[in-house]
């Protein structure tokens, strides 16, 4: 603190309050030989694990058996399409077409991914809680509607099979419900987990859209897509 | 220790920049003088305030079809205010389209000045001046309208810098001299940020400052349609039909895994 600031009429409670002097990590050790959850990432990380089974290490603080990183790593890919009619990869194209720096279209994309996986949690929360108990039935809202959807949830139970038990995919459920329970079983808990989860499926696949399209492309774009009504009643 | 100019709390008030905000701001200061202050760090006059506000006004162009107001709208329409908003101002960051372009502006602007080098008065060196600086450059940051003849934005304000008795001032001057020579050259109009930025120089803003406070004035536009865009959660906006996108990408094919090469 500067003598200026010490000086009576400068001074702040917020010099008083009791304040730790240090940040507190819980996962990631910092310096040239960082760690996570105590495990060398370079020396044996790298070597003996895949990026998501650190991913999903990163995420419990647990090192997942081989069959349950397998099929994290197979959940992650059934949620990775991001496609641009979907508003975060729809923000990031345009965060891109404005001529928008890394930062720009990323941020646009992990926010709104963010703000996508939030809801969808928040839809299924009564799901999620279920999935830890016995599954007796699946509710009206969370089954699957087409047979389209059925197949998609059919070739997630196949790719899963031999690596973890996912008992809801014996139900007649949704693709989202059955990708949260696919999660889920992967050790995911609770909704922020799977929340960051999702992002870090899609992220990669919603900037690669936004950064395929061309800068300053306005003109090809579908400006009027939605279209909008100017109403100006009183609120 | 890092050295802060901006605020600090104290004792049963808030510095900002120097001034106590309860005791000295409340009631004497507005928040276009204080979206100033944070960029230039003092307190604005009364004449530079009125400027601001005009500025703040003639710049409020909201429709949500508007480019980065459509991503705005498109991440508020999960529910969060901040997050669109958020993003929105991000999408500025590329210096390429709204406000923050008057940082950009201000440079051209700046750097004509320093070729007229002090002969303002003298019309045949500001012509050419502003020839060398057109020359061989249809595109130049605050010019070209899109999708119709004239920024109404740039017009307005014309109108009311007049209305103030600042047309007469440098950069302003220089502003009009530089869209004669766009529009004879390149047949390129004025569009609001060479305007905002020869206001803002004429109000003694350095470039980056002027990016600064154009983009803090112009917050309005970004907070409504997230704003709104927040409570109507609307569910096109989340996400468009399947038959809304053309894929123009490769044809559908087989890894070399997958068919067991």
């Amino acid at each position: 603190m500067s003598a200026v600031d010490q000086s009576s009429h400068r001074r702040s409670p917020l010099d008083d309050a009791p304040w730790p002097e240090k940040l507190t990590a819980r996962v990631v050790t910092p310096g040239v030989r960082p760690a996570i959850h105590g495990y060398d990432v370079e020396a044996d990380l790298a070597r003996h694990y895949s990026f998501a089974e650190t991913v999903l290490l990163a995420l419990t603080g647990d090192l997942p058996r081989p069959e349950q990183g397998r099929a994290f790593e197979v959940a992650l890919q059934f949620a990775s399409p991001a496609p641009i009619n979907e508003a975060p990869t729809h923000a990031a194209a345009i965060a891109r077409m404005c001529s928008g720096t890394t930062s720009s279209i990323l941020g646009t994309a992990a926010v709104a991914l963010a703000e996508q996986a939030r809801v969808l949690l928040a839809e299924h929360g009564a799901w999620i809680e279920a999935l830890s108990g016995v599954i007796a039935g699946v509710p009206a809202e969370h089954r699957a509607t087409s047979d389209a959807e059925r197949a998609s949830v059919a070739r997630l139970r196949s790719a899963l099979e031999g690596k973890v038990e996912v008992p809801a995919l014996a139900h007649d459920v949704s693709r989202p419900a059955a990708l949260l329970a696919a999660l889920h079983a992967c050790g995911l808990r609770t909704a922020k987990q799977i929340e960051c989860a999702l992002v870090v499926a899609k992220l990669p696949v919603a900037v690669a859209e936004a950064l395929a399209t061309p800068a300053r492309s306005f003109r090809k774009y579908p400006t009027l897509l939605p279209p909008v009504a100017y109403v100006d009643d009183e609120p | 220790m890092i050295r802060t100019r901006v605020a600090r709390h104290v004792v049963g008030d808030n510095l900002y920049f120097g001034h106590r905000t309860i005791a000295d701001l409340l009631g004497g200061e507005t928040s276009t003088g204080l979206m100033a202050m944070a960029a230039t760090g003092r307190r604005p006059s009364d004449e530079e305030r009125a400027v601001l506000d005009v500025i703040a006004v003639v710049l409020t162009s909201a429709d949500p079809r508007i480019w980065p107001l459509k991503l705005t709208r498109l991440v508020s329409s999960f529910g969060s205010t901040l997050a669109g908003f958020g993003a929105g101002q991000l999408a500025m960051d590329g210096h390429s389209i709204g406000p923050w372009t008057a940082g950009a502006a201000a440079d051209e602007l700046v750097a004509l000045r320093d070729l007229v080098a002090g002969r303002i008065e003298d019309p045949d060196a500001v012509q050419g001046a502003v020839r060398e600086r057109v020359e061989r450059r249809p595109r130049m940051v605050g010019y070209g309208v899109p999708f119709r003849e004239r920024d109404e934005r740039m017009e307005a304000l014309r109108v009311q810098v007049v209305k103030m008795g600042r047309q007469g001032l440098l950069f302003w001057t220089l502003q009009e001299a530089l869209s004669a020579g766009m529009m004879q050259k390149w047949q390129a109009a004025p569009n609001a940020a060479i305007g905002v930025s020869a206001v803002l120089l004429d109000l003694g803003y350095a470039p980056l400052q002027a990016s600064a406070v154009a983009t803090f004035l112009n917050a309005n536009v970004f907070a409504a349609n997230a704003f709104e865009a927040a409570q109507q959660r609307e569910p096109l906006m989340q996400r468009l039909p399947d038959e809304c996108v053309d894929y123009i990408g490769p044809a559908p094919r087989v890894t070399p895994r997958a068919s067991g090469q």
